[in-house]
């Protein structure tokens, strides 16, 4: 009886079945894990992916198995409806838009056009992806990387490529983290001394009934002009009014504290549980690796240049190091030109300067995402 | 798709995108303008 027993756990087990992706994506889970918790990588979601990751591959877990009959299906499979719908990724927006301050952009409104620039990753990343035989909505979806923004990147693959979407959310939030490694030298290479020594003017003070419009008057552009993205512009507008308008201060407390902490958890740890061994080992995976990684230094390049060109415009008043912040990536972009401001001149502080591309990046690479999701959507 | 197609779409989106922001960019100034002068002529009434 003891015999049977035994034969019965081992059978029910997975100790019988495991392959070796499965041990592979256990060690990619460990990496990522230690990234994470010891490198400090994007913790927030790398620690919930990396945990999917670890879980989606034990053997003999079934935490995404479709419901058959009556028989449900496993937790993760529901909460990864949240994903496939496109339900977390606008939430997630939400509170950002309740945690982002719009005034340094509203102060010096050109800011936006480097959040235009440092979209050109996306457009060369396209082209390559096709180049190397992807189909358009594959392209798309790994091209939107360069838009170094996770929510989007997520609902755009989750609409056009959800097949991908594992590497996709992986590779995103890698190249975020890996920002301080990627941007410098770019940004180093792209300047000379003098404009990164270039000291720039405090902005004007943005009255709160400007704050107040500003949602509002970009949701009814965006919104008509691209409606397939209206789930994540309205979303990352009303968490912003709920944060300028002032009379709503639990709604924006919630939004940008314990509601974005919640869909966090269920993003990254369904995100990552999505990438079983059997599918993310492929030479499919590199590639996507690669081609996003391109994308990202490309839209730094795009973001400099448009930097650049407005140095020259405004008459040398605007750090051409502030452009490279147009990928979105809050606030780490910010923080990059801040610190390569500080090493040039120590007096420099470029933090809130930087903060108007930044946030203008969030809105160039949804914007993006929409052209992307009306040229290549269903 | 080939790469002329690919390339004018690249090339679209991109400019689509600086289009949006540029629209968005004179609406902002429109509205600062709008609400400064709208601001003004309310300290002047309290005068």
């Amino acid at each position: 009886m003891i015999v049977d027993a035994l034969e019965k756990i081992w059978q029910q087990s997975g100790l019988g079945q495991p392959t070796w992706q499965q041990g592979a994506m256990i060690i990619v889970a460990c990496v990522l894990l230690y990234l994470a918790i010891a490198k400090k990588f994007e913790p927030l979601l790398l620690v919930p992916i990396a945990f999917g990751v670890l879980l989606a591959n034990l053997p003999g877990v079934q935490l995404m198995k479709e419901p058959v009959g009556d028989e449900p299906g496993g937790l993760l499979y529901y909460l990864y409806l949240g994903v496939k719908l496109g339900i977390y990724p606008s939430l997630i927006f939400l509170g950002i838009g309740a945690m982002t301050d719009f005034g340094p952009l509203l102060s010096r409104p050109s800011c936006l056009f480097m959040g235009a620039g440092a979209q050109f990753g996306i457009s060369i990343a396209f082209m390559l992806s096709i180049l190397f035989g992807f189909s358009p909505q594959a392209a798309a979806s790994i091209a939107i990387i360069g838009g170094a923004d996770g929510p989007t990147a997520i609902f755009l693959t989750t609409k056009l490529r959800p097949e991908l979407l594992p590497a996709i959310a992986i590779a995103a939030y890698s190249y975020m983290a890996l920002i301080p490694m990627i941007q410098p030298p770019i940004m180093r290479l792209l300047t000379t001394d003098r404009e990164r020594r270039i000291v720039m003017t405090t902005p004007r003070k943005v009255s709160k009934t400007e704050k107040i419009c500003f949602p509002v008057v970009v949701t009814v552009l965006c919104v008509i002009l691209l409606p397939e993205v209206a789930p994540l512009i309205g979303m990352l507008m009303l968490g912003n009014l709920f944060r300028e308008c002032g009379v709503v201060e639990r709604l924006s407390s919630t939004a940008q504290n314990a509601l974005i902490n919640i869909v966090t958890i269920f993003l990254g740890l369904t995100v990552g549980a999505t990438a079983a061994g059997e599918t993310f080992l492929a030479d499919e995976t590199l590639l996507i690796l690669a081609l996003g990684l391109t994308a990202f230094v490309f839209s730094t390049v795009g973001g400099l240049l448009l930097g650049k060109l407005m140095s020259v415009l405004s008459g040398g008043k605007i750090n051409p190091l502030i452009g490279s912040a147009g990928v979105s990536a809050v606030p780490m972009a910010a923080r990059m030109s801040q610190l390569e401001g500080l090493k040039a001149d120590p007096q420099n502080h470029l933090l809130m300067h930087a903060m108007g591309p930044n946030v203008a990046g969030v809105i160039g690479s949804a914007v993006a995402a929409g052209v992307l999701l009306a040229l290549f959507g269903g | 798709m080939t790469f002329a197609q690919s390339l004018t779409a690249a090339l679209f989106t991109f400019v689509f995108v600086f289009t949006v922001m540029a629209a968005l960019y004179g609406l902002i100034k429109l509205f600062s303008l709008a609400i400064s002068a709208m601001e003004k002529r309310g300290k002047k009434n309290d005068c």
